[in-house]
């Protein structure tokens, strides 16, 4: 270590000191601008238009979101632990069988997106929204 | 002063050379924040995604529509109407056909207006539109 110091000492010529200062300025900067939040997403399919009637539409199951985040399917009222079951009976003979849901509109997304997990494990794709 | 910093091992006269760990050190979290940070626009106003079990990452996207808790909507970051969004959203669709849309709306968001503008991207001819979720933890 002798050796190095006493060779380099003397010889630099600029300090280091200011280029420590940009470093730091540069890593606060870098460090308060970066993102690591990892988002995920969900295709949605564009909500079937509420006039059409068309095949598409004919046989769709309806699950519909009430205000409180009660849930009924195709007219039938369903607790939340019961939805996989029952949407996979649903779709057993028929499973691309298209899943309309309508939520109330006061309803916050989030119970939404808790419904379309539950389709999402019942393997259900082709889904989308009524108004 | 002096004495009460002068311990067994007294700095040499070149102080520098004690800080090149250091630099070393700094170097690296910068390389390291340069590399893994990805730079975004911040959000106009903040949202925050509802959560979801969707393991799909979402794709960089560059149009995104952002829902907020009261339900104010912004397109690239700029404050807009509800009934604006198909008409704007369209003329980026003229530019740019198959631009899927990121829709990032704030999981207390009530899901008239977000439903709302789901059907107006698909009015304008949006190919594709990803809600956004985040990763419960």
């Amino acid at each position: 270590m002798r050796f190095i110091e006493s060779k380099t000492v003397g010889k630099r010529i600029v300090s280091l000191t200011p280029l420590i200062d940009v470093v730091f300025i540069l890593l606060v900067f870098f460090m308060l601008v970066s993102n690591f939040n990892q988002f995920n997403a969900i295709a949605v399919n564009a909500p079937a238009p509420a006039t059409r009637q068309d095949n598409s539409m004919a046989g769709a199951l309806l699950i519909r979101l009430g205000e409180q985040g009660e849930i009924d399917i195709a007219g039938r009222p369903v607790a939340w632990d019961q939805i996989r079951e029952i949407v996979r009976q649903a779709l057993a003979e028929k499973p691309e069988r298209q899943v309309l849901i309508k939520p109330h509109a006061e309803l916050a997304i989030q119970q939404v997106v808790n419904l379309l997990d539950e389709l999402a494990v019942t393997g259900v794709t082709n889904f989308s929204f009524l108004r | 002063m002096k004495q009460g910093f002068n311990f067994s091992n007294p700095a040499p006269a070149d102080s520098e050379e004690n800080v090149l760990p250091l630099i070393n050190i700094v170097f690296l979290l910068l390389i390291f924040f340069l590399i893994a940070g990805a730079l975004t626009i911040p959000d106009l106003f903040p949202v925050e995604p509802p959560v979801s079990d969707s393991e799909t990452p979402a794709a960089p996207v560059e149009t995104i529509v952002l829902i907020g808790a009261d339900g104010q909507i912004s397109l690239q970051n700029e404050l807009i109407a509800a009934d604006q969004l198909s008409a704007l959203a369209r003329a980026i669709i003229k530019q740019k056909p198959l631009q899927p849309f990121k829709l990032k709306a704030d999981s207390q968001a009530a899901s008239g207006p977000v439903i709302r503008a789901i059907e107006a991207l698909r009015n304008a001819g949006v190919q594709q539109t990803l809600l956004i979720t985040s990763q419960d933890d």
